[in-house]
């Protein structure tokens, strides 16, 4: 079973989008930070992270270098509520998606990373 | 002479009557019968009694002394020596006033000339004695007054001796008066000849005219006025000292030119500086209020300043009001220029005193700030979109954040809930998580501008959109009604962009008509068809009047009332617009409705395929920067794809071989700026494509790689294991599909590899 790592500090939000992967038959964890977050990534393999680009925790730069170097394989998508926020030229090689997420752009990200049937 | 004579007929009685007037009286004194005979009135003069004859020595009796041995000697003289008599003496009167009494007389001769007597007259010049008292008193009064006055005064004969000269005209000649007179005035003064006082001397003298002359004694270092004129035969002329005048003249030039100065100094000044009495009567006005108030000096001065005063003149008065009792006031007025424009106008008012302390006049110093506040408006503006974009940059994350939870909740449940009006409950869940997602985005589109993602659109498609928005929204009282275009219309924008314009202008129509009314939609090409299409929402709500159509384009200005209106909807709109080349019209007037007219330049392609599929655009790949390797023997085609790739954020290095594209590759690698991506190009000279790829493959076997060539790439290729990380182009090859290709394999090197 594919695992999803859902990154934010909104537990609202872990717990709408844990219902929805759920439902589409993925296992889902939830960090509340980035440390958390991190550590999660370091102990088993994820086939897809949802990472809250504003979360408490490390700094997006230094997110997404550890991400580079420790885990280049992983699909990751930035989630961002702002539609132009500075971390995208901060990491512009990053993926990132807009909130509000509805269920149609989430099945978009997961079929982008070839978690589900469609495009890609 | 006998007494006979005197007593004659009408003649004597003439004379007697004359000698009465006069205060005088005949006498007559024969030496042989030693008869002194007085006439009538003589009594008059020496008392009470009429005309006497009586021996001598009575009537003598009768006289006081010394009037008694004066005439008696007198007489003894006359007859014994012929010569005649005249004198003046004192008289005790029988008032007992004293009176002078002269006495004339003569000899009286037989016709052999022996002196027989004597006769004369006796006069009361008590009143002439009087007169000439008077008149020596007189002229001493005036020669004091002369000789004390500070001007000098001289007088000057025909032959130019000085007849006159007073003290103060002594003191400035610097020689006494006793030198002066009878001197010769171009004698002692052969200086004066030629000067301005000489020739004026010499005018009054012979032109007989008045010469004045203002001139420098350099002599004495004075400075005189000097008035020459005629005067009887010669000239008199006054000397006046004015050198303390001339130091004053000086002094008042030198003050007259720094006012000048100064003056000069206010007419340059930036502001209106005007001078008015507590009446309002201007008195002085300079340069700078007439660059203000288009009014020159010359139409102002003695005119009143309430002329200037705009529509408020209570503010006015008011603050003339504190200027009266506090001394000053300052602030600002709005202030009617010449040409009838409102100018905002900073004024500084003064009361200001003249010399001897009375208030007399308002200073008012004021600067024309229009322009100013203009600008501060401005900038005030500029800082609230600024801050606005802060706050709704910190707030939208949040926002989005709440809206995530409830639009996905909505979502999920609808799988599982059945019943028509949950599954409706739930819709209205979403909408409202949508709506809020839209005003978040609004904001943040208003504050910071966002890239609009333009298609081309169908305006049939749009209006049924926004037909669905109004059955929704719209209350009942109100009758919408659609005008369809009569052919199919297409434009180019961005459809949520597009569609937040409508819905707004949808709204403000709803909003203006709270009672109820109709609303019209539709859309219509302009201009004649080609070029603009113009989507018209029209109300017949309240309208609004010319004043708040000029302003509702301006941020936060909103007709709503607190709470209800953002005052973002409109200039966000007409942002928008403008965005998208087009503009926003309006036509209204109080209880005419509305109507609004928003232009866009019209699409001639046919509508993009899908649009409006997508809730969430997917952002469009981008370089970022990565370093993309071309390798192409063709140089037209390596440019053209290296324009393209650096146009999208991609740097490129070139080859124009396999060879020195492997070549390059490494190095890259060596100096630590990996290559990211490879266009090949199949047909090469010295290393082809394929072997390239080979050769990169054998080391590198993510490296996504594009093959280009002008023939079926499918065709060399059939062999070849299927490469994940390898794509195909076929030449000639749109930018976007190079760019497409670009982005999936960066993507899918992230996501799968």
């Amino acid at each position: 079973m594919d695992a999803v790592l859902i990154a934010d500090d909104d537990l609202l939000l872990r717990m709408v989008l844990r219902t929805a992967l759920e439902r589409r038959g993925f296992a889902v964890e939830e960090a509340a930070d980035g440390d958390a977050m991190l550590r999660l990534l370091g102990s088993r393999r994820y086939s897809l992270c949802l990472m809250d680009a504003g979360m408490p925790g490390p700094a997006l730069e230094d997110r997404c270098e550890w991400l580079r170097t420790t885990a280049p394989d992983l699909p990751v998508v930035m989630l961002t509520g702002q539609a132009d926020v500075p971390c995208r030229t901060q990491c512009p090689d990053m993926r990132y998606a807009s909130k509000p997420i509805d269920l149609g752009a989430l099945d978009a990200l997961l079929a982008d990373a070839g978690l589900i049937g469609g495009q890609g | 002479m006998k007494a006979a004579q005197l007593s004659a007929a009408p003649a004597a009685e003439l004379a007697a009557r004359a000698a009465r007037l006069l205060g005088a009286a005949a006498w007559s004194y024969d030496a042989d019968s030693g008869i002194f005979r007085t006439s009538g009135s003589f009594t008059t003069v020496f008392g009470e009694g009429d005309e006497s004859a009586a021996v001598l020595s009575e009537t003598l009796a009768l006289l006081p002394e010394p009037q008694r041995s004066v005439l008696r000697l007198s007489l003894e003289h006359c007859l014994s020596t012929g010569e005649p008599f005249d004198f003046t003496t004192a008289l005790g009167g029988p008032t007992g006033r004293e009176r002078q009494v002269r006495y004339v007389g003569e000899a009286v001769r037989d016709e052999d000339g022996e002196v027989t007597g004597a006769a004369g007259a006796v006069h009361d010049v008590t009143p002439i004695l009087a007169q000439a008292s008077s008149r020596d008193i007189l002229e001493e009064h005036v020669r004091s007054r002369l000789d004390q006055m500070p001007t000098g005064m001289a007088f000057l004969g025909p032959d130019w001796r000085f007849t006159y000269i007073n003290e103060s005209a002594q003191r400035y000649l610097q020689r006494p008066g006793a030198v002066l007179l009878g001197g010769v005035l171009w004698e002692l003064f052969p200086e004066i000849e030629g000067t301005a006082f000489g020739i004026a001397y010499r005018r009054a003298m012979e032109d007989r005219v008045v010469a004045s002359v203002r001139g420098y004694f350099a002599p004495i270092a004075m400075w005189f006025l000097v008035t020459a004129y005629p005067v009887g035969e010669g000239i008199g002329f006054h000397v006046q000292d004015v050198t303390d005048d001339q130091r004053n003249v000086e002094r008042l030039e030198e003050s007259a030119g720094r006012l000048r100065a100064q003056a000069a100094l206010l007419d340059a000044a930036r502001d209106a500086m005007h001078v008015r009495t507590l009446e309002g009567e201007i008195l002085y006005w300079n340069a700078g209020a007439e660059r203000v108030y288009g009014w020159a000096a010359e139409s102002m001065v003695g005119r009143t300043v309430c002329g200037l005063v705009a529509a408020d003149r209570s503010a006015y008065d008011a603050a003339m009001e504190t200027t009266l009792r506090t001394g000053h006031w300052s602030g600002e007025l709005a202030m009617r220029t010449r040409d009838g424009r409102t100018i905002l106008v900073d004024c500084r008012w003064q009361l200001t005193s003249a010399e001897d302390g009375h208030v007399s006049a308002v200073f008012a110093v004021e600067s024309d700030i229009t322009e100013m506040r203009h600008a501060e408006q401005e900038r005030y503006r500029a800082q609230r979109m600024e801050s606005l974009g802060v706050l709704a940059g910190g707030i939208a994350h949040d926002l989005n954040n709440v809206l995530t939870p409830v639009l996905l909740s909505a979502q999920l449940l609808g799988d599982s809930v059945r019943d028509p009006q949950e599954v409706e409950l739930l819709g209205s869940i979403e909408a409202g998580a949508r709506r809020g997602a839209d005003l978040i985005r609004q904001v943040l589109l208003f504050a910071r501008g966002e890239e609009a993602e333009r298609r081309v659109l169908d305006v049939d498609s749009l209006l049924a959109e926004l037909a669905d928005f109004c059955r929704k929204t719209a209350p009942r009282s109100i009758d919408v009604e659609f005008l369809a275009p009569s052919r199919p219309l297409r434009v180019t924008a961005d459809r949520t962009q597009l569609m937040q314009v409508l819905v707004n202008l949808v709204t403000n129509a709803v909003d203006a008509m709270p009672g109820g009314g109709a609303l019209t939609i539709g859309a219509a090409p302009v201009d004649g068809g080609r070029g603009r299409v113009g989507f018209t929402v029209e109300d017949t709500g309240h309208g609004m009047d010319a004043e708040v159509c000029g302003r509702i384009f301006e941020p936060f200005y909103s007709t709503k009332g607190p709470g209800r209106g953002t005052g973002l909807g409109l200039p966000t709109s007409l942002a928008i617009a403008r965005r998208h080349d087009g503009g926003i019209d309006v036509v209204s007037a109080p209880g005419r409705g509305s109507r609004f007219t928003l232009w866009l330049p019209a699409a001639d392609a046919p509508a993009d395929s899908g649009e409006g599929i997508r809730p969430t655009p997917q952002e469009a790949p981008a370089g970022a920067g990565l370093l993309v390797l071309v390798v192409d023997d063709e140089e037209p085609v390596r440019d053209a794809v290296r324009r393209v790739l650096e146009t999208h954020g991609y740097r490129t290095v070139e080859a124009a071989d396999g060879r020195a594209g492997l070549e390059l590759l490494e190095r890259c690698e060596a100096s630590g700026d990996p290559v990211a991506a490879v266009v090949i190009d199949l047909m090469m000279p010295v290393l082809g494509g394929a072997n390239t790829l080979d050769r990169i493959r054998s080391e590198r076997p993510e490296l996504p790689v594009i093959l280009t060539s002008g023939f079926d790439p499918s065709a060399g290729n059939e062999s070849r294991p299927a490469d994940a990380a390898v794509r195909f182009l076929r030449k000639p090859f749109a930018e976007a599909e190079l760019l497409g290709l670009l982005g999936e394999l960066r993507s899918r090197r992230r996501v799968l590899l």
